[in-house]
């Protein structure tokens, strides 16, 4: 699939999203997924909607294994009471 | 099934073996026998389903259907094997549904609940609402994945998905004594040169019947008769396994042996079939399981495993050719095995046959079996 130019952070919500679509059940994609996610909460105010991709965020870096990427999740959903 | 009947005819197997009768044709045919065996040997006790070379790394997950029951073989960070029951806590779906490795957690495809490959529940994604990972209905410490209890014995794999059997230890005993010049020595496993499956249109306990006696041999494996004669075997019954043995293994190969092997096994073999579901094959150079994997009344998946004494001869180009020949060579004895276990499983159907009788001399290792399942399934 087409990869977009730039940092995902740059990316308009519909690009990201477009992504998040384009990765969905894809073998090792978890590790992308998830950084997918955090920069999507960046386009978010509502803490519900920042709550949920943060989640997001964080299942798929505990599926991709990445411990330290787990821990500061988990504390920044603490953080939202989203833990 | 007429269970009244049934108990007649198991009291009937369990007599001594000049008087016995076999087991009756209703438990290789019938879809109710094979749930009860299902529950009261598969079940209750310990049953092979599978090798630990199918998990070879940390992270290494494989599903196994053991008799509709879906289980999985995970190899865990430290190493160890473990067997879960293969269904998320939360709605029961299927967690993994082809073998695979997991970096991080195995998470379930449905909701995303996510499990510690020591089988812990981490995450509850949005389980207090969106965004809330976390609810006080649901306690994660007492809602990780179900574990079986498993045992591990020269690379096979046991479990008790009941709980309630004897510690393994115990269990394995009798075979860790047989095989005791061999069970605590290193073994390698050959890879995909050394490993083939038979697909049995026949009942899980005839394939491991024929396994227990030599009777057959010059009948149905002519080829052996030049080095292995009947006259060269003995059998042999302990507790939980039964078979038998030769005394004059010579094979054309050139395999490293096992070290410190007594001089007994120069030219001796064994061939001990160990109930329910798993037999061993054990010479001084290389050994092999065959896991039964019963999958109906009257299908059996037949899975040959074999090892070798040295990484060498079990991954070495330079033994490739011989591996293949040794594998092959098994291969082609058990595929003549075929057509009787099919044609007892045939057999079955005739409404006259009531079990069969037993040579005392020649039968006795496959009257023990019968009368073992005899006696789990009257429990």
């Amino acid at each position: 699939m087409p990869s977009m130019p730039g940092s995902p952070a740059a990316w308009p919500p519909e690009a990201l999203d477009a992504r998040l679509r384009a990765l969905h059940d894809q073998p090792g994609a978890a590790a992308e997924l998830s950084r997918l996610h955090q920069q999507a909460m960046a386009h978010h105010s509502d803490p519900r909607a920042r709550r949920f991709h943060l989640t997001q965020a964080w299942v798929f870096a505990l599926e991709a294994g990445d411990t330290a990427r787990c821990a500061q999740l988990e504390a920044d959903l603490k953080a939202l009471g989203g833990l | 099934m007429d269970h009244a009947a049934l108990s007649t005819a198991l009291s009937q197997v369990t007599r001594p073996v000049a008087d016995a009768k076999g087991l009756p044709s209703v438990l290789y045919t019938s879809a109710e026998a094979f749930a009860l065996e299902r529950q009261k040997i598969f079940t209750a006790g310990w049953a092979c389903i599978g090798f630990g070379q199918d998990v070879p790394q940390p992270g290494d997950a494989k599903p196994i259907d053991f008799m509709g029951m879906p289980l999985l073989m995970v190899r865990d960070p430290q190493g160890d094997l473990r067997v879960f029951e293969n269904v998320c806590r939360h709605r029961g779906m299927i967690l993994v549904d082809a073998p695979r490795n997991f970096g991080g957690v195995i998470r379930c495809p449905y909701h995303s609940w996510c499990y510690s490959l020591d089988g812990r529940l981490r995450a509850t994604p949005h389980v207090g609402g969106p965004g809330v990972n976390k609810t006080d209905s649901i306690d994660s410490a007492s809602t990780g994945l179900r574990e079986i209890r498993t045992g591990l014995f020269m690379d096979v794999v046991f479990v008790n998905v009941s709980g309630t059997a004897q510690p393994f230890d115990d269990f394995i005993a009798p075979l860790r004594k047989r095989l005791s010049d061999f069970a605590e020595k290193p073994l390698f496993a050959g890879g995909a040169d050394s490993s083939f499956s038979l697909d049995i249109h026949a009942n899980w306990k005839l394939v491991l019947e024929n396994n227990c006696e030599s009777y057959h041999l010059p009948w149905v494996h002519p080829g052996l008769n030049s080095y292995s004669k009947l006259e060269d075997h003995y059998c042999f019954i302990d507790e939980g396994h039964s078979g038998q043995g030769t005394l004059v293994y010579n094979p054309d190969l050139a395999f490293p042996n096992f070290a410190d092997l007594p001089a007994k096994w120069d030219k001796s073999a064994e061939y001990p079939s160990v109930y329910p579901n798993v037999f061993f094959s054990v010479h001084r150079d290389h050994f092999w399981a065959a896991h039964l994997d019963p999958k109906a009344p009257d299908h059996t998946i037949e899975r040959v495993e074999l090892y070798y004494a040295s990484e060498d001869a079990a991954q070495a180009d330079s033994f490739a050719t011989l591996r293949a020949k040794n594998a092959q060579l098994w291969k082609e004895v058990l595929t003549e095995d075929i057509q009787v276990t099919q044609g007892m499983q045939q057999g079955r159907g005739a409404p006259n046959f009531d079990g069969g009788v037993f040579s005392p001399e020649m039968d006795s290792p496959t009257h023990a079996f019968h009368a073992w399942v005899a006696r789990r399934l009257a429990a």
